[in-house]
């Protein structure tokens, strides 16, 4: 057996809120590399099952957005901008045009 | 007493009625024939279930049909107008064919009704209306050219009157009553609102790209134009949404829509956004 080998012992630790200063992660900065998904909503349109379930190829089915609306970007449920729709060389693009107010 | 046969009684279907009506009828068609009194003439004027009227009749035992007491009232006067008119007062004799002429009419009803006489444990008069149950069938008898005798009525317990009918079977409350009918679950769901939700490809940017985002800033989706969207249920406010197919984009006159594609397979549809 190995000599020098001892029982660990953890200190025994409080559950209650912590009075102490922050650990300086008082923004997203910290967790600046962790990936986000972001959705892009276009808009929505109300059926019923029975609408859907009749629905045939080529259907043409009308948002409740107008052409000119905003779309949404969405992270974990909410919205947190919305922009317009446009053309980056061959693919879909957001111009944001709505941001959240930042506190200071 | 059950209620599914009670309400089976309540149910009756007009031929079980007619076929009721029928046997009441014949019982006095044969009294009719027992004491040579030509053609019958009386008839069934109603015949309906119970609830019982205000009225107490001075109801007598007529027979019984697996120990209920079926009742009767009335043919006194039914009788006497057939066979001595009833306004004068008969003479012994008379009153006695009279009174034979009544026992002789409750075994024709009894026959044909299929009771057993009544006999001398069957309580009379007082307990007779105790007994009247909801479900009972109530039957007059009139005599249609002399309408100003009173009807005969007899009380004839439900299970008597079930017993009557063709077959001599209760009519089984599963089929008897009328039932709604069966509803495939996608007719049940048909109004069913759904909301439909049309997303384009996600995008995947660091937290700390999405921090620093500025109005004005343009950011590329990795969805070519000629690419479909996405039509998804929309599951509520953070949860996942099943895909259900694909769509390109347009317009309708100012609207933005979408021109739903052939539904794919589901293997073959993007995952859920998460």
């Amino acid at each position: 057996m190995t000599s020098g080998l001892h029982k660990i012992e953890f200190p025994e630790l409080a559950s209650n809120n912590s009075t102490g200063p922050d650990i300086g992660l008082i923004s997203l900065e910290g967790l600046r590399a962790v990936p986000a998904r972001l959705e892009v909503h276009v808009g929505e349109v109300q059926l019923t099952v029975g609408e859907l379930l009749s629905a045939q190829a080529g259907q043409v089915l009308r948002l409740d957005r107008e052409v000119n609306s905003l779309v949404d970007l969405v992270l974990e449920g909410h919205v947190i901008a919305r922009g317009r729709l446009v053309a980056v060389d061959e693919h879909f693009g957001i111009q944001l045009t709505e941001l959240p107010r930042r506190t200071p | 007493m059950n209620t599914a046969t009670l309400r089976t009684i309540t149910r009756l279907r007009h031929e079980q009625r007619a076929h009721i009506r029928s046997m009441v009828e014949a019982a006095w068609t044969d009294w009719c024939a027992d004491w040579r009194m030509g053609p019958a003439e009386a008839q069934v004027e109603h015949l309906v279930p119970v609830p019982a009227p205000a009225e107490t009749p001075p109801w007598q035992p007529l027979g019984t049909h697996a120990g209920e007491p079926a009742w009767i009232c009335g043919h006194h006067q039914l009788i006497a107008a057939v066979i001595g008119g009833p306004d004068r007062s008969p003479s012994p004799v008379e009153q006695r064919v009279r009174d034979e002429a009544m026992t002789s009419f409750i075994d024709c009803c009894c026959k044909l009704l299929g009771l057993a006489p009544a006999s001398d444990s069957v309580p009379h008069q007082a307990a007779a209306p105790r007994l009247l149950q909801f479900g009972d069938l109530r039957i007059g008898l009139t005599l249609p050219s002399r309408q100003h005798v009173p009807p005969a009525e007899i009380w004839l317990p439900q299970q008597a009157a079930l017993a009557l009918l063709p077959g001599g079977e209760l009519p089984c409350p599963s089929t008897s009553l009328p039932q709604p009918g069966l509803v495939t679950v996608d007719r049940a769901l048909a109004e069913r609102p759904l909301q439909l939700r049309i997303m384009l490809s996600p995008v995947q940017l660091s937290l700390g790209a999405v921090n620093e985002l500025q109005v004005g800033d343009v950011i590329r989706l990795d969805h070519p134009l000629d690419a479909p969207a996405l039509a998804a249920l929309a599951a509520g406010r953070g949860k996942a949404m099943a895909p259900l197919a694909s769509a390109h984009l347009g317009q309708l006159g100012k609207q933005v829509a979408v021109r739903l594609d052939a539904l794919p397979a589901a293997d073959q549809l993007p995952a859920p956004a998460l």
